[in-house]
């Protein structure tokens, strides 16, 4: 689908730079149409804030544009994608601890951005996820939202099968438990 | 499939294709009730988690890679412009000093160069050897690609040639005189401030500023030093 053709002079083989780039471009801009929206998600559910979920996105393509001669198999593309956003955002708290400031500065953004027409009880889910550890989070996010299997999980986090399952296993858990903790403060909600 | 690993399994994979998974579901009621529920809870986490992306968010992204390409780009030109006007300009700056190199004299201690003219006369034991008479034209031709000429006779010529003294080109010329043979060193792009005289065991001589370079004469004897020199100073002149 990708590939351009071509050309042989006698034992070079020299690839014409017009189309090569033409073709990367349009290579790139299948890919941002294809997974653009599930990174987002992806980033949104690790960061809990759309604002940097978006830069997150954003930093990822360029740095998958500026990498994507590297990219093999089209089908590991969305594995890579995640991969790159998963360093972004481990960057972004190395960057955090170096960048020290005045706590009273600072101003904390609310952790949940709910819609009003989300129900009560989606915002709690809502909430309860962000309230997950992220070693819990990360492995339900890759499930959930990228449909990967737990094998594949567990080769993207670097883990044993067994802990990803564990761990599958504790988020959900978890978060029913919190579900049903939060229950009676729906009525306080709606009263 | 025992029940715990089928709990275990249901919730963190309720639509598991597992046959084993799948028989152990159908067991019973209870079974069947429990994936149910894991599925359903599997939807509704699912509807939670499918945040809607930024409406422009595609066009944003295609945006941002193409202005950083672009930035990239005319980064690149701008560097390659400097590197290729450095290379310009480094490139005008050897020929600039090459030719300086070439064209004007260089002015160095002279006692270094005393020194250099007579290791140089040691080294170069052939010229004192050779017995021939050097034809006048040869002579002329020699001193003409460094722009000297000689208006009368400086004597008989047995041996000429290029040399090279302290890293500097000149002219070799030995002369056959009545008081034994002298030999004559022209060096036209060797400049001294001040004049300076050669001994050692064997020779003496000197070495004096010329109106282009300098000039070295050397021989056994002093007498036929100072003779030359008069003839060289008389006749020989540099028109470039």
């Amino acid at each position: 689908m990708f590939n351009t053709k071509k050309l042989t002079i006698g034992k070079k083989t020299i690839e014409p730079p017009v189309y090569e780039s033409v073709s990367r471009q349009n290579r790139f801009e299948t890919l941002v149409k294809a997974y653009s929206n599930d990174l987002y998600r992806f980033a949104y559910w690790l960061c809990s804030n759309h604002s940097i979920a978006d830069d997150l996105v954003q930093e990822t393509f360029l740095r998958a544009w500026k990498a994507l001669d590297k990219l093999e198999d089209e089908k590991k593309a969305k594995s890579w994608l995640i991969t790159i956003l998963r360093r972004e955002n481990a960057r972004r708290f190395e960057r955090k601890r170096l960048d020290l400031v005045n706590i009273e500065d600072v101003v904390v953004e609310d952790k949940v951005n709910l819609s009003p027409d989300q129900s009560i009880e989606t915002q709690q889910l809502h909430q309860a996820i962000l309230n997950l550890d992220i070693d819990y989070r990360e492995p339900l996010l890759l499930q959930t939202i990228g449909g990967y299997k737990t094998s594949e999980i567990a080769q993207l986090l670097k883990l044993n099968l067994n802990t990803v399952n564990t761990r599958l296993f504790r988020a959900r858990d978890q978060l029913k438990r919190q579900l049903s903790k939060d229950r009676l403060p729906i009525h306080r909600i709606t009263t | 499939m025992d029940d715990l690993e089928f709990r275990k399994t249901a919730t963190i994979d309720p639509d598991n294709q597992d046959p084993e998974f799948l028989k152990k579901k159908q067991q019973n009621q209870y079974n069947r009730h429990f994936t149910h529920e894991q599925q359903r809870f599997n939807q509704k986490l699912q509807d939670t988690l499918t945040i809607a992306a930024p409406e422009n968010l595609t066009d944003r992204v295609i945006l941002s890679q193409q202005l950083s390409q672009h930035k990239r780009e005319h980064l690149k030109k701008r560097q390659k412009k400097w590197r290729n006007r450095f290379i310009r300009s480094v490139a005008a700056s050897v020929i600039i000093a090459f030719s300086a190199y070439l064209l004007i004299p260089v002015t160095i201690n002279s006692a270094q160069l005393a020194q250099d003219v007579i290791t140089h006369v040691h080294e170069d034991t052939h010229a004192l050897n050779v017995r021939m008479d050097v034809p006048k034209s040869s002579i002329d031709t020699m001193l003409a690609s460094y722009g000297g000429k000689l208006e009368g006779p400086i004597g008989q010529v047995s041996f000429l040639g290029h040399c090279i003294v302290g890293g500097h080109t000149g002219i070799h010329l030995v002369l056959n005189t009545a008081q034994g043979l002298v030999t004559v060193i022209l060096l036209p792009t060797q400049s001294i401030n001040q004049p300076s005289s050669l001994a050692d065991s064997q020779f003496n001589g000197v070495l004096y500023p010329s109106q282009k370079g300098s000039i070295a004469i050397i021989a056994e004897h002093t007498k036929s030093v100072e003779d030359t020199r008069q003839k060289i100073n008389q006749n020989l002149h540099w028109i470039i």
